[in-house]
């Protein structure tokens, strides 16, 4: 193995999508559009990988920008769990 | 009393001693049954209080007769108290959590109190279970109490139902007495700690004072033909009971001694728990005197068989009829053929009214005994009337009025629901309208038979015939056959054409098919609704029509397409438009012009291409798809009978040289193969790598056997052609393939078990007329001759072989795939669609933001294109000739972007794209978006479609399909991969490991261009272990003294430090290594022997150099790069590593994905792995289904599988936990709790007997003066 280990960014990894952390506002609003509550929104657990370099603390919403075969972009929500 | 009302929740507890008797309506106490008259005895286990035996009695508790009693319960009560087996293992975990004198939860005041709180808080159930599992590893097994500094002793549980305490003096045996005690003190505080909620049930009531005795028509006693009765095993068990409980008192109240005492009590343990439970490990079970097991309370509700899914979720129905099916192609496709037997059985209710009153009146004077007619009539005031009783059938018809209901025997023209098992998907029920015929199957047009899976080899076929006006117009409206041709699973038509439809329709629209005036007549009689002849093709010298203006007379006036039939081969042969095979269709105007109609044009689930029939039906809608397909049918069997079409044993013959040449064809394969042979008998045959010699040549004859087939097959076909009818079935699709007639007419090729040739059977050969160790072609399962010559004796066998394998593999594969679907089933079937468009469990949680991230409804789409540009590209070319103002490109550009904002980019463009092409005015250009616009929304799915039900069918239904064979070479058996069945499984399973891990590994920059760099990486990455590198070892288990010579070969090659080795060593072997020239010596400093060998062992396990896991790499190419496929998989190192690409570098093993680079990724690794797997089976599945399978296993923010332990077991409901797998254990635990079921999902509901929460379940539907 070699010894330098070389940092890597698992964002730049064609399988990870964006994680972008919403506002305060930005969650209100994205809750109300789905007329949801928080805990009824898909999780993701805080100490998630893709959360690593997030300043994210327990429920926060976060956005995701996937990649989708039928619309080309999607766009899905998980709120932060422990 | 009974009252009539509707559940809307319902609560699970456990018995209090005080409930149990004030619910009792009897103490039973004797263990007789029955006097000697024969009467139940008072007091007895069949006392008369606890209900009624036999009809024509009253109860003596209620008054209510056999049908209107349920039954009243009495009890025992026992001398000494005994554990309730269902809550063994909980007693045993609170004994372990709880001070033994306090009885406190050992944890300090403030941990209970953030618990507490803790608890509270959560709603979900999931969390609770969590919080519990927390509590208890926190509480287990301490040594003193917190609470009140009691000394603790570990309490050992001996299942089923025995405690000891083990303390310093010794084991001490804990009895039910003693245990209860303690359970008494617990306070209700700490119990909810321990998941009991005290309120409805406190701890100690999972140990028995009084036992419920249940009421009789639970445990009914059945009267034996010979007299006397039979009792129900419940009894016998009860019966048991109350004699031992009887014994125990009186040794109690004799003052007997202890151990005697202790032995009735044991026993009386022993009596209860069977009776619950009767199937518990630790004790034999409980039996009869005929040796068979009794049933226990359990195994009544456990199981396939058991209450839950024999009688709960699925239920049995009147008004159905089942029997034998035959096809009738003159029905039409939305009918099927009801013997008048079987309508002069089945009837439906009609409410009379005024204007149906004579008709009905007209059918009560036919009477029960005419055909059609009436079965009962039921009078307003809700009296039912048997018209077989009625003398005076003309003054009872006068009699009926408006408000009548006549149960009418079944007509043409109803509604019934038509089924064939297995019901894997929603379209093996679909809704026909009766046609009444003579005979005794029941009929259906040949085109539905692809949905059903039906043949006419003896399947027989189930009937419902629908009893309320509500049912009738949901299934006409939902289930209609027509209103089911296009598949919810991949957007295609499941109904259509299949076999003669296609060879006909074929032949009948091929070039050179001309008909007289009275062949074409005759045809469009056939068609029965037809229009007129149109002017014939050929005029003179005698008027002739084209098969293809006949054909063209039952399409859409209107239809526009173009398309490649299936017997369209290659670009090669096509030659401008191919003049020789007519395979490129044009149709405009509902005119055939050019091209053949085959399996491309109207097949039955024809997934891989969009069909003319799939448009037919997206565009113009199930009635006209259905429609055409009638008149098809009728005129295609009209056609191929008028014309006739077989097969004859002298269309396998082949021309004489073609023979010679296949001939030649086997005799140098087997001239190769020999070579191989001798080659590899010299040992001149060279490994390939990863493999032993004998592989190699077992994959290298392999090769040769499948280029022999591949060239005969060639020949074959080469010396066939299209006027040969075994070709017309296979070019056209309607059956067979070249395989097919390479194997009737060439050679059948060779035979093989699990993927091998057949290598066992005698000593070194497979059959006795070989020579020992021939490795040649014809020992070892080459069948050189062909079906048509017939087989020798020795191919035959093989050939039995081999067939014997695929009949074996089919029975499996179906039992596995029926487990796969259930679990699909129960984990997804509360997913439903909001109005919101969101897809939601049955907790309101969102699973997906949008099905399919478009919304759109499969049925609804062109094999999962909603816009199929095609069409629009068709109506361009005719506006283009006529436009007006013609707009420019950014015009074009501005306005698609404006008008069609939320369709995806690459549809977007695909349009501009097409309007480019085009001249079009503004007008006319607005008005098709707005088409285009409108079928976007249109095809948007509906509220409350249950799509999780119909994902889950999607993926089950075809899994039936998919090899069971698990490995897969890739290229020259370079690497094993686990695919298929067994793949899909273990992906749906979220198997922390897959059996065959694998990466892929890109590498960065310039790299991937270079083998020598590529190979260079691979080989560090390839990892090796001490004992691939040792040469020899040399231990001494004496001296403890461990010897190890080393490869230098490979150490210097692979440049490892002799010192790095030795440090290892030293570590694992706990001793100072010596290093010498190839050699290192430890001395090792373990005394035990045990433990020196295995730190040796794992000392030989230890990766010495590379990637932990990987055991092997393989550089491949794969378009312009290298890259590196690996055995084994380590993400985690390997992304680290210099050279490889950090972006593409990827494992199949998901679980490791999800750890390394999170949920997110899992989610698309998901989607990417069964995409892989559906494709390489030719499986088409549409990617939303797949979607919403990914969203549901990675939802929860982990990895969950399909199943007990994943998403099914995380449900709100606990009947739908109970329903599915571990029943018993389910209920217990949640009494324990309190838990209360309030119905959301689909079977809680089912089993309750109320709507279920999905599709038209889910609304209501008010009628009534708007206000």
């Amino acid at each position: 193995m070699s010894k330098k280990k070389p940092k890597f960014n698992i964002f730049e990894h064609v399988l990870v999508p964006n994680h972008i952390v919403l506002s305060t506002e930005e969650v209100e609003k994205v809750l109300r559009e789905l007329n949801a509550a928080r805990d009824q929104l898909p999780r993701i657990k805080v100490s998630d990988p893709a959360l690593r370099n997030l300043e994210v603390k327990v429920g926060d919403v976060v956005k995701i920008v996937r990649e989708s075969p039928t619309m080309g972009k999607s766009i899905a929500y998980r709120v932060v769990v422990e | 009393m009974i009252r009539e009302e509707t559940i809307r929740a319902l609560k699970l507890s456990l018995l209090s001693p005080n409930e149990i008797r004030k619910m009792a309506v009897a103490k039973i106490v004797l263990p007789q049954t029955y006097d000697a008259d024969g009467l139940p005895i008072e007091g007895g286990a069949m006392d008369p209080r606890l209900g009624v035996l036999e009809p024509n009695y009253l109860c003596r508790t209620c008054g209510g007769s056999i049908d209107a009693c349920p039954g009243h319960f009495g009890y025992i009560e026992l001398a000494k108290p005994v554990i309730n087996v269902l809550f063994a293992r909980k007693i045993s975990n609170t004994l372990k959590t709880i001070c033994r004198k306090c009885s406190k939860i050992m944890l300090s005041e403030n941990e209970k109190e953030n618990y507490l709180e803790k608890l509270r808080l959560t709603s979900s159930p999931e969390r609770r279970k969590k919080l519990l599992k927390e509590i208890k590893s926190k509480t287990m097994n301490k040594l003193k109490c917190p609470h009140c500094g009691a000394q603790q002793y570990k309490v050992k549980f001996i299942p089923p139902y025995f405690y000891k305490e083990i303390t310093p003096k010794g084991p001490v045996t804990l009895n039910p007495a003693m245990i209860r005690e303690r359970l008494e003190n617990i306070p209700d505080e700490d119990a909810y700690l321990l998941g009991f909620n005290p309120e409805v049930s406190r701890p100690e009531w999972t140990i028995l004072t009084d036992l419920p005795v249940p009421p009789l028509p639970v445990r009914p006693s059945i009267v034996l033909e010979k007299g006397g009765r039979a009792e129900d095993d419940l009894t016998h068990k009860i019966v048991d009971i109350i004699r031992v409980n009887n014994r125990l008192r009186e040794y109690i109240d004799a003052g007997a001694p202890h151990h005697i005492i202790d032995d009735a009590w044991n026993l009386l343990q022993y009596h209860v728990a069977t009776y619950f439970d009767n199937n518990l490990s630790g004790i034999p079970s409980a039996k009869h005197r005929t040796k068979r097991p009794i049933k226990g309370i359990a195994q009544r509700l456990e199981g396939k068989e058991g209450r839950f899914r024999s009688n709960l979720s699925g239920k049995r129905v009147d008004f159905s009829a089942r029997t034998v099916i035959s096809p009738d192609p003159l029905l039409d496709i939305n009918e099927v053929g009801v013997p008048i037997e079987i309508a002069k059985v089945l009837t439906v209710p009609v409410r009379v009214n005024e204007i149906n009153i004579e008709e009905m009146k007209k059918l009560v004077l036919a009477g029960p005994n005419n055909y059609p007619g009436v079965k009962y009539v039921r009078r307003p005031d809700g009296t039912k009337v048997d018209l077989r009783f009625v003398s005076d059938l003309e003054a009872f018809a006068e009699a009926v009025t408006p408000g009548y209901v006549v149960e009418r025997y079944l007509m043409d023209g109803d509604i019934v629901l038509f089924n064939r098992q297995p019901s894997l998907h929603r379209i093996s029920m679909m809704a026909h309208r009766v046609a009444t015929l003579p005979y005794k199957t029941l009929r259906l047009n040949l085109m539905v038979c692809p949905p059903y899976n039906a043949d006419f080899d003896g399947d027989e076929m189930n009937l419902h015939a629908l009893q309320t006006v509500d049912s009738r117009a949901e299934a006409e409206e939902l289930m209609l056959v027509e209103k089911n041709i296009i598949s919810p699973r991949f957007g295609g038509a499941l109904i259509g054409g299949i076999l003669d439809h296609i060879s006909a329709a074929y032949l009948l629209t091929k070039k050179d098919t001309f008909l007289n005036r009275k062949e074409a007549g005759e045809l469009l009689a056939s068609i029965v609704d037809y229009d007129e002849l149109p002017e014939p093709a050929i005029l003179k010298p005698v008027e002739l029509w084209t098969g293809k203006q006949i054909f063209s007379l039952i399409l859409p006036r209107d239809l526009d397409i173009d398309f490649k039939a299936s017997v369209y081969q290659s670009p090669e042969e096509q030659m401008g438009i191919d003049l020789k095979t007519d395979s490129t269709v044009v149709i405009r105007d509902g005119e055939l012009l050019t091209g053949v109609i085959d399996n491309n044009a109207f097949g039955a689930i024809v997934e891989k291409k969009l069909t003319m029939l799939d448009v037919i039906t997206n565009k113009y809608g199930g009635k006209t798809a259905a429609t055409f397909l009638n008149k098809l049918s009728r005129l295609l069997l009209r056609y191929i009978t008028m014309k006739g079409f077989t097969l004859g044993l002298d269309e396998e013959d082949l021309p004489g040289e073609v023979k010679t040449r296949i001939k030649a064809i086997i005799a140098d394969g087997e001239r190769k193969i020999q070579d191989l042979i001798d080659k590899f008998n010299r040992k001149e045959l060279q490994a390939e790598p990863g493999l032993t010699k004998e592989e190699t040549l077992e994959i290298f004859i392999l090769r040769a056997l499948s280029e022999i087939r591949e060239r005969i097959g060639n020949e074959v076909s080469k010396s066939l052609s299209l006027e040969n009818s075994i070709v017309t079935m296979t070019q056209t699709k309607a059956k067979g393939s070249s395989i097919n007639i390479g194997q009737m007419a060439g050679s059948v090729g060779q035979q093989s078990i699990r993927g091998r040739r057949i290598s066992y059977g005698y000593i070194d050969r497979p059959l006795p007329h070989f020579r020992r160790g021939d490795r040649g072609a014809k020992s070892r399962g080459f069948v050189e001759s062909s079906y048509k010559d017939g087989l020798m004796p020795t191919e035959l066998f093989f050939h039995a072989m081999a067939g014997r394998e695929s009949l074996v593999d089919k029975a499996i594969r179906t039992a596995d795939s029926g487990y796969l679907q259930r679990r699909l089933i129960f984990a997804l079937q509360d997913l439903r669609v909001e109005n919101d468009g969101t897809v939601r469990n049955s907790a309101g949680e969102i699973i997906s933001f949008s099905f399919g991230d478009d919304g759109a409804d499969i049925t609804k789409t062109y094999h999962g294109e909603i816009i199929n540009i095609d069409e629009f590209k068709h109506k361009l070319e005719r506006i283009s000739k006529s436009a007006g103002r013609k707009l420019n490109n950014n015009k074009k550009r501005e306005l698609v972007e404006k008008k069609l904002r939320d369709l995806p980019e690459k549809l977007r463009k695909e349009i501009i794209n097409l309007f480019k092409e085009h001249n079009i005015d503004k007008g006319k250009m607005e008005e098709i978006l707005d088409e285009i616009r409108k079928r976007w929304i249109q095809a948007k799915i509906h509220p409350f479609e249950p799509i999780g039900v119909i994902t889950a069918q999607s993926i089950g239904e075809p899994s039936t399909q998919m090899t069971l064979r698990t490995f897969h070479y890739a290229g020259v058996a370079e690497k094993n991969i686990t695919i298929g069945f067994p793949r899909l499984k273990e992906v749906l399973d979220m198997k922390k490991e897959p059996s065959t891990p694998s990466m892929t590994i890109y590498l960065e920059g310039d790299i991937k261009h270079d083998v020598e760099k590529a190979k260079e990486i691979a080989e560090k990455i390839k990892s090796l272990k001490l004992e691939d590198i040792a040469e020899k070892i040399n231990v001494d288990p004496m001296e403890k003294t461990v010897v190890i010579s080393l490869n230098m070969e490979i150490i210097k090659k692979k440049k490892i430090s002799m010192d790095k080795i030795a440090e290892t060593v030293s570590k694992k072997m706990k001793g100072e290594t010596e290093i010498g020239e190839n050699y290192l010596k430890t001395k090792s400093k373990i005394d035990s022997y045990r433990k020196f060998k295995e730190r040796f062992i794992k000392l030989m396990n230890t990766t010495i150099f590379g990637v932990k896991g990987i055991i092997k790499t393989i550089v491949r190419k794969i378009e312009d790069e290298y890259v590196i496929e690996t055995e084994g998989s380590n993400l985690r190192v390997v992304l680290k590593m210099e050279g490889v690409d950090k972006k593409r570098t990827t494992t199949n093993n998901i679980y490791e994905i999800y750890e390394v680079l999170g949920i997110e990724a899992a989610r698309s690794a998901i989607i990417k792995e069964i995409k892989s797997i559906l494709e390489e089976q030719g499986i088409v599945i549409d990617d939303r289904h797949v979607l919403l399978v990914a969203d549901t296993l990675t939802f929860s923010g982990e990895l969950k599988q399909v199943g007990r332990y994943g998403v099914s077991g995380r449900k709100a409901s606990l009947l739908a936990r109970a329903g599915y797998e571990v029943t018993v254990k389910t209920l217990a635990n949640a009494a324990a709790q309190g838990e209360e079921d309030t119905l959301p999902g689909v079977v809680e509901r089912i089993m309750i007997g109320v709507p279920v929460s999905v599709g038209t379940g889910a609304v209501e539907l008010y009628t009534g003066e708007a206000k």
